[in-house]
């Protein structure tokens, strides 16, 4: 199935569901990033949006970023705790891949603007997302992203702890 | 100041997507003594010289790594107008306080010395330092011992960006790298750790700092910017001081704000990319 013929039948889809959840690991970096989840009808695919806003630095500077991000991920529901009871949960292995935008505004603590900054990356790799009850999700990922600025290549370890609402 | 921020934008988008200028490179030896150990990789783009200069000074503990882990950085800074200069220097045992820092006032002194070859300004070369760099950088710009270099003696550098870098070596005395570089334990070599500590050694007349360092960096605390800066500040000098929230060591944000990327630098954040551009811009104007 072509991407564009699985988004139709995503976007079509009466049994399509949609989650919404807040990611408690940006909390710890200073921000905040609510992530709206949505799911085909068979539950093997989900498509994420990312909006996410931090204040991103201190001392003698202030700033702030605001990132988008896109991501595509494939379900396999194996494993423990990989169901869930809320409708449209999806647990277990997961393969994704992110597409993401992030804009970033950099001041003197007297206001003055030291500049701004638009870049993007990209990132691919495997996750297990475990769903321990109706309201909670644990989804450790490990993947490589690719930082279109800097043009480097890293490791990106992650932890969410999502909230569902 | 919209029409700046979107000027600096499409500036970056144009970077991002291989706009960027060509640019040379070619290595030299600056302590022929130690041979591939004080290599320096020097990189430039095309147009009119002199220019002002970064040297670029990598980390590793003082036990390892290699000029390599900054060419990224280097590539990016060669890209915006700078001449720029990884370098190499002996690590481990060979490296062991005060000879990588003695290496290090080599190498700047070989490009000051051979300005006018390497299309550089010698009065506008500007040291930039990760980690163990980052204190290398430091207590070059605060000690000022005249090593014998091949090139004979060289210049303080304009100005230090010390990323991620401890500044105070008694209170990372307990950190078996440390102890290596100190060649002992700080019971055995107390005085030689506060030489070593760049925050000890500061007096007015210093080169301008910019201090970057991520508030979660479990390695190297970011109390030891936070003390460098208000050092620097008492003794009438000129500090700024950039935190990173979220930003580790080598563990730091990534491009998303719910990823964090490893085996990536407080100076690979776009924070940190536009304070170093403006600091730069400001010391070697």
């Amino acid at each position: 199935m072509s991407l564009a013929a699985l988004l139709l039948s995503l976007l079509s889809s009466a049994e399509a569901r949609t989650s919404v959840s807040l990611q408690v690991a940006p909390l710890l970096a200073g921000g905040v990033t609510v992530q709206a989840e949505h799911s085909t009808e068979s539950l093997r695919w989900s498509f994420a949006t990312s909006l996410g806003a931090r204040a991103s630095a201190a001392g003698d500077y202030r700033g702030s970023n605001v990132s988008l991000a896109f991501e595509v991920r494939r379900w396999w529901h194996v494993g423990p705790l990989s169901s869930a009871p809320l409708p449209g949960r999806v647990g277990g292995a997961l393969l994704w891949a992110r597409a993401e935008a992030v804009w970033v505004r950099l001041e003197h603590l007297d206001g003055s603007p030291v500049g701004a900054s638009l870049r993007g990356g990209g990132s691919i790799g495997l996750g297990y997302r475990l769903l321990p009850g109706w309201r909670f999700e644990l989804t450790p990922v490990l993947g490589v992203g690719f930082d279109f600025s800097t043009h480097r290549l890293s490791a990106v370890p992650g932890l969410t702890v999502g909230v569902v609402f | 100041m919209r029409s700046r921020a979107l000027w600096l934008s499409v500036l970056s988008l144009g970077w991002a997507s291989g706009c960027g200028p060509s640019l040379t490179h070619e290595t030299h030896v600056y302590d022929s003594r130690f041979g591939a150990k004080t290599e320096l990789e020097v990189f430039r783009a095309e147009g009119a010289l002199p220019r002002p200069a970064v040297m670029l000074v990598h980390g590793g503990g003082w036990r390892e790594g290699s000029r390599s882990q900054l060419t990224g950085l280097a590539r990016r800074l060669a890209a915006q107008g700078y001449v720029t200069a990884t370098i190499d220097y002996r690590v481990g045992s060979q490296g062991a306080y005060p000879a990588a820092v003695h290496d290090c006032r080599c190498a700047l002194s070989y490009l000051q010395n051979h300005a006018e070859t390497l299309g550089l300004d010698a009065t506008r070369v500007v040291l930039l330092g990760y980690s163990a760099g980052g204190h290398l950088a430091s207590l070059v710009a605060t000690s000022s011992p005249v090593p014998d270099c091949a090139e004979g003696p060289g210049s303080r550098p304009v100005a230090v960006i010390a990323a991620a870098a401890p500044q105070n070596l008694t209170a990372l005395s307990w950190a078996s790298d440390v102890q290596q570089f100190m060649s002992g334990p700080i019971e055995a070599q107390g005085a030689r750790y506060t030489e070593a500590s760049p925050v000890a050694q500061v007096h007015p007349n210093q080169p301008p700092f910019l201090l970057i360092h991520g508030d979660a960096d479990a390695y190297v605390p970011a109390s030891h910017a936070i003390e460098m800066r208000e050092a620097l500040l008492a003794a009438g000098n000129d500090a700024q001081l950039l935190l990173l929230r979220g930003g580790g060591h080598v563990i730091n944000p990534a491009v998303s704000a719910d990823q964090l990327s490893y085996e990536s630098y407080v100076t690979d954040s776009d924070e940190a990319w536009l304070a170093m551009n403006k600091f730069l811009a400001g010391v070697t104007r």
